[in-house]
């Protein structure tokens, strides 16, 4: 599948349940669907807000160059113009992206700024940790965070979205 | 560097035209003699870089080999660094993390490098191949009875660094990290074209590290202020580099005919299982075997069956660009996009027979254009220091205080390439149909 289908897709998902499409939400939604196993082949990595994909952002740069996409005036959100040209996605992917953008939501508690990026760098530590075969836990996800973030979100804020995070991780 | 090598036992050594000799370790030398190292030597460094400069034969082997030995010297600068904030010197295994990383970091790349990746993984790039082949037994069992751990070395080179290998991490995937220091180097000395070519040995005092100051101690970069020059000279040559290595106008178009003379050979794909964008299973025995020779074998066979792409590969033809702009221009940026779209609205073409196109971004400073990327703080401004960017202790000047601060504050050029870099627009054509092409742009840009 070309990455831009599934980009698409996320998009009008995104639009439908009227979450905004800010390049957060869709950085942050993106590589939860990654890890949950909706993948377009991006490749995060962290970065200053929490897990972010160079090649997301080129693809939609891309998209904005050739008017598949614009970009507000703010230039942190996008608005679809001409998608016409990519297929839609098969029913069942659509499916399964309506259903994880509701649990994200739930996980983040909103689709503000600070939420996204306390659910996406709590996801990434978590992903970090299992990836070097270590056990998860809140003690050790909140450790990772903050020797990432610091002090930028209190304890407890992050402790509480592992713990709605920790039912929905794909692995252990 | 002497007392790091002799804490791991690096007793091998290998003659190398840039660094004289680099040295190695038994467990080294045990992956650097399986068969999945060795198909690295069939795997050219720069593609098809050769047919601009005809002495760029090298490859992804020499290389991995020279990322190994320049980390080792990047690490050793640090710990000998007169500003370093570090109690302890690096254990042995954290040398030995460090050095395995780099020698696998491009363990997992496919025939012509960069160019077929995309084709080969079902979009997906050679770092997942790298995660994978460094999991499977007949590397990992070599990395483990040596005392690391193999998955942090998947972790270091799949960007999921855990924060305590924060340092080595930058040292083998930072802004200026081994890898770079190292091809650009040795790019520039074996193609002959002098663009990438920096003052290493001062490069190798450049940076410095420090404890954090919390509970945890991890460790962080920096780059002293009065070496500020040395990392900015090194973001220039990666520039011109970029410009006239991988993004020479000539290579660009043999990358585009090879990109499309794959396209007609789906079996090439078959040892790779991607299952929802994961790479889940690898015929190891039939990947050792794909490299540059199988392909270029292909290539030949198909050439005496009149396939139309051989002889471009062959260097008999090459296409045509008929625009070459970029960014920088907005008439450029404006008449690439508007004939594209005439071409592809053009019943004599047919993309991907008669006419190609590439938008390519001259990358300088990784992730640069992206500071405004999520958020701009609440006064507009850009992060105060954006991820991954380098720290500068400075005092500027003597008799203050020194601080750490993003390096864009004090380097000009930084602040500068971290902007959004401008992108190259490129349209090529097949010869027969290039004065065709021609009258369009000349139509479009009326």
């Amino acid at each position: 599948m070309d990455p831009r289908e599934l980009i698409v897709g996320v998009l009008q998902a995104l639009q439908k349940r009227g979450a905004p499409l800010t390049k957060i939400m869709i950085h942050k939604f993106m590589y939860y669907l990654d890890v949950m196993g909706v993948r377009a082949g991006f490749h995060f990595e962290p970065y200053t807000y929490g897990p972010f994909s160079f090649d997301l952002a080129r693809t939609l740069n891309t998209m904005v160059f050739w008017d598949e996409l614009q970009l507000q005036e703010s230039k942190n959100a996008y608005e679809i113009q001409d998608v016409s040209k990519y297929p839609p996605l098969e029913r069942t992917i659509g499916t399964r992206i309506d259903e994880h953008l509701k649990t994200f939501h739930e996980i983040a508690g909103s689709f503000g700024f600070e939420d996204l990026e306390c659910a996406g760098t709590t996801l990434y530590c978590s992903e970090s940790l299992a990836s070097q075969g270590a056990s998860i836990s809140a003690r050790k996800v909140e450790k990772e965070f903050k020797a990432w973030k610091g002090e930028k979100y209190p304890t407890e804020k992050i402790r509480k979205t592992f713990e709605r995070l920790k039912p929905h991780l794909p692995f252990s | 560097m002497e007392e790091f090598l002799k804490k791991i036992q690096a007793k091998h050594r290998i003659r190398d035209p840039l660094y004289g000799f680099i040295f190695f370790t038994d467990a080294e030398k045990a992956i650097i003699d399986t068969q999945i190292f060795q198909r690295l030597r069939r795997v050219h460094q720069l593609a098809l870089t050769k047919y601009v400069y005809p002495s760029a034969e090298h490859s992804r082997f020499v290389h991995s080999l020279g990322v190994m030995h320049c980390a080792t010297m990047i690490l050793s600068g640090i710990y000998n660094h007169k500003y370093k904030k570090i109690s302890s010197d690096p254990n042995e295994i954290q040398i030995k993390t460090l050095r395995f990383s780099a020698l696998l970091h491009d363990i997992g790349h496919l025939p012509f490098s960069h160019a077929l990746e995309k084709h080969f993984l079902s979009g997906l790039k050679h770092e997942a191949l790298s995660e994978y082949i460094i999991s499977d037994p007949r590397i990992s069992s070599i990395i483990e009875s040596d005392g690391v751990d193999p998955k942090a070395i998947g972790a270091l080179l799949a960007k999921k660094p855990p924060a305590r290998f924060r340092l080595l991490h930058e040292v083998i995937s930072g802004q200026l990290d081994a890898d770079r220091a190292d091809y650009l180097l040795r790019d520039a000395h074996l193609s002959g074209a002098k663009y990438g070519e920096y003052d290493f040995p001062r490069f190798l005092q450049l940076f410095s590290g420090r404890e954090d100051d919390d509970e945890h101690g991890h460790l962080t970069l920096f780059v002293d202020e009065n070496d500020l020059h040395i990392a900015e000279s090194m973001l220039i040559a990666r520039y011109h580099y970029n410009l006239q290595i991988p993004y020479h106008r000539t290579r660009m178009g043999f990358d585009l005919v090879l990109e499309r003379f794959i396209r007609d050979f789906p079996e090439y794909r078959d040892p790779f299982t991607v299952e929802e964008g994961r790479l889940t299973h690898v015929d190891l025995e039939r990947f050792t075997d794909l490299d540059d020779c199988e392909i270029m074998e292909r290539i030949k066979k198909e050439f005496r069956q009149d396939n139309p792409w051989a002889p471009y590969l062959l260097r008999a033809k090459h296409l045509i660009p008929v625009i070459d702009t970029s960014s920088n221009s907005f008439k450029g940026d404006r008449a690439y996009k508007d004939l594209v779209r005439a071409l592809k609205n053009d019943a004599a073409f047919c993309e991907g027979a008669d006419f190609f196109h590439r938008s390519q971004e001259v990358e300088i400073i990784k992730g640069a254009g992206t500071e405004f990327a999520e958020k701009a703080d609440d006064n507009g401004q850009a992060p105060a220091r954006q991820s991954g960017m380098i720290l500068l202790h400075s005092r500027e000047g003597k008799g203050r205080e020194p601080e750490y601060v993003d390096i864009r504050e004090r380097s000009w050029i930084f602040k500068h390439f971290v902007q959004a870099p401008h992108t190259l627009y490129r349209v090529y054509v097949v010869a027969e149909k290039a004065d065709r092409a021609r009258d369009i742009l000349a139509q479009v840009t009326a």
